[in-house]
């Protein structure tokens, strides 16, 4: 049985929460829109924000971090483009998906790591938006080698922009304050959980 | 046992997204944009970025809406050019009737096969008089709402109209409703309308013209005697009517047959849509989208500024793009060069003083070698005469009318039109680089709701 005190903490932390979830969606939104405004001439070579702040909120976030997550991130892309929120919806939740089963078997979170399966996410991300519009406009998209060799580059321009950008989108507000900001419970594969730091199995 | 509760809802929600991302509902979409409504303040937020992406629009789109009031002038001109296509010519087809020109505004909901029209003046419409476009005959009205006027078209398969072939003044049938499913069709080409009760089994090939026999059957049907349904043809064995006209998109402007004199004193002056009082300026929130290959913008007026799914946003005289989605306080804009965009259009082809009504086109984005200009896909439905050799000319192109929220004679851009482009089909090379800056106009409820 929580007291007085105990239910206004928790009143006070679930406001925290909402409000650095606000917070992510409002950075990420911003982020998206100036990055695509920024590399505009660049096209196709234009880094995945979304799979960016996932990767990050994934290294200090808890599970139920990531899959709240993935709808920040989703809101904020939905609220700055013309892609169908239902398609940004599943992209993102996939992802957060895709991640978090990794993050159970892996630690990631390395800058290779991070780089690698933002790359991934990012690639799979942009074909299933090519596909998407390619089913809801038939035959109006090009073939599928330019739908992957697009979706290709979007994945490595974020695999590049990880390594950078990352680290720097761990310290935004949001991301390291509130239940967004709590310690990392992806420590690594679920055999080696409960064994002392510094020992192997 | 939550754990797994919580799993399972996850797997729906999973599921449920997948099949709403493939196969669009309207009704959720419109929920979902709804719901999406209050990220607006999000677009706001992100606002300062679209800044950075304005550009100069093209020369000679400039060139064109800064002409101020002459372009107004040549949209009037153009738009009397496309009435005066539609006008029947043929005196015996003109004698004893009232032409009455009416331009079209849109479907009925749901059902492709109704034309919504306008005319200027309602005076003497009413149920049952014959619509045609030139010489040929297209449906008649069903309903008259004010100057708002439904029309069933031919292809309807609640229709029928008395019909006789033309050299066979013995051979009578009815005609209406489509002889193929639309969705069965796999190459572009003439609608084939259905042919019933021929009074012969095997009529031979020929124009077929409106002939009502029964009066009882369609009181009106006498003033359209003698208008074109198209050529009937027995080239897939049961007897059909190839129509001559492009039902789907190529109907911009119509006639309708009043009995001589039952309009005494009305007036036949149509308002220019273009020129009217159903557009607010907005403002761009968000210029370039995070999807590379995508071309739209979000703007700043929603539902609750009564703008609808598929209303056209203008800078000008110019098309910038359509809605695609509409939540209550912004909208999410789809321009030109983004990829499954279609309009209908009309072209002005130099040196040539007719327009010409191209039907539908859909954009296959901007060329991969020459990104200032795009493709649009042209779904030839009626052959289009071309002057020259008919293979490549340069055209000024326009909207058509006929759906709702985008109305006729909004500036498009130049354009070459290729009868064979490098995949063998039809296609249409728009010169359009970057989306204008500046002050945007999106149309408004007034023009598109019945």
């Amino acid at each position: 049985m929580r007291g007085p005190a105990g239910v206004a903490a928790v009143e006070r932390s679930a406001r925290r929460s909402i409000l650095a979830w606000c917070l992510v969606a409002a950075e990420t939104a911003l982020l998206f829109a100036l990055v695509a405004a920024a590399t505009g001439a660049t096209g196709l070579w234009t880094p995945d924000i979304g799979v960016l702040v996932l990767v990050a909120l994934a290294a200090r976030g808890d599970a139920r971090g990531l899959w709240v997550g993935a709808f920040a991130v989703a809101a904020a892309r939905i609220a700055v483009g013309i892609d169908p929120p239902s398609a940004v919806l599943f992209g993102y939740v996939t992802a957060a998906a895709l991640h978090a089963s990794v993050c159970a078997v892996v630690n990631p979170d390395g800058p290779l790591g991070r780089a690698v399966s933002a790359a991934v996410y990012a690639t799979l991300f942009a074909a299933w938006l090519s596909v998407a519009h390619a089913l809801r406009n038939p035959g109006v998209l090009g073939s599928p080698e330019q739908w992957i060799s697009g979706a290709a580059a979007t994945g490595l321009a974020t695999g590049l922009a990880a390594f950078v950008l990352v680290p720097i989108l761990r310290r935004l507000p949001g991301l390291r304050s509130g239940r967004a900001g709590r310690a990392s419970t992806f420590t690594g594969p679920r055999w080696m959980r409960g064994v002392p730091a510094g020992r192997s199995a | 046992m939550g754990s797994r509760r919580t799993h399972f809802s996850r797997l729906l929600l999973w599921i449920v997204l997948l099949v709403l991302a493939v196969r669009p509902v309207a009704v959720v979409e419109r929920g979902f944009a709804l719901a999406t409504s209050p990220l607006r303040l999000l677009s706001e937020l992100a606002r300062p970025a679209s800044w950075l992406g304005g550009r100069r629009a093209l020369a000679a789109d400039a060139r064109f809406f800064e002409r101020g009031e002459a372009d107004l002038a040549e949209v009037e001109a153009l738009w009397d050019d496309l009435s005066s296509l539609a006008r029947p010519d043929r005196a015996e087809l003109v004698r004893g009737r009232d032409l009455v020109p009416a331009e079209v505004i849109g479907r009925v909901l749901g059902d492709r096969d109704r034309l919504r029209v306008r005319v200027a003046d309602p005076r003497g419409i009413e149920r049952g008089l014959p619509v045609v476009h030139g010489e040929t005959y297209v449906g008649r009205v069903v309903e008259v709402r004010g100057t708002d006027v439904e029309v069933r078209l031919v292809t309807s398969p609640r229709f029928a109209v008395g019909a006789r072939l033309v050299a066979e003044n013995d051979i009578w049938m009815t005609v209406g409703g489509l002889a193929d499913d639309l969705g069965a069709r796999s190459e572009p080409g003439p609608l084939a309308l259905a042919v019933r009760s021929p009074s012969d089994r095997e009529p031979p090939d020929g124009p077929v013209e409106v002939f009502e026999l029964l009066a009882d059957v369609d009181p009106r049907g006498e003033l359209a005697r003698g208008y074109s349904l198209g050529r009937l043809s027995r080239e897939t064995g049961e007897p059909r009517v190839l129509a001559d006209v492009d039902y789907g998109a190529g109907l911009y402007h119509v006639f309708l047959l009043a009995p001589e004199g039952a309009r005494a004193g009305a007036t036949d002056e149509l308002a220019l849509a273009v020129a009217d009082m159903d557009w607010r300026p907005t403002r761009v929130l968000v210029r370039r989208g995070p999807t590379a290959w995508r071309a739209g913008l979000v703007v700043s007026r929603g539902t609750r500024d009564g703008v609808r799914v598929g209303a056209a946003v203008i800078h000008g005289l110019r098309l910038v793009g359509r809605v695609e989605r509409a939540g209550l306080w912004s909208s999410d804009v789809r321009c030109l060069a983004d990829p499954g965009l279609s309009v209908v259009a009309v072209a002005r082809i130099a040196g040539d003083p007719v327009p010409r009504v191209l039907g539908r086109l859909v954009s296959s984005g901007r060329q991969p070698d020459d990104p200032s200009r795009i493709a649009f896909l042209w779904k030839v439905v009626v052959p289009v005469e071309l002057p020259a050799d008919g293979r490549e000319v340069t055209a000024e192109l326009f909207t058509g009318s006929g759906e709702p929220g985008v109305p006729g004679g909004l500036y498009l851009g130049e354009a070459r039109l290729e009868m064979r482009g490098p995949d063998g089909t039809p296609r249409v090379l728009l010169v359009h680089e970057e989306d204008p800056a500046g002050e945007l106009w999106v149309r408004s409820r007034g023009a598109m709701d019945p």
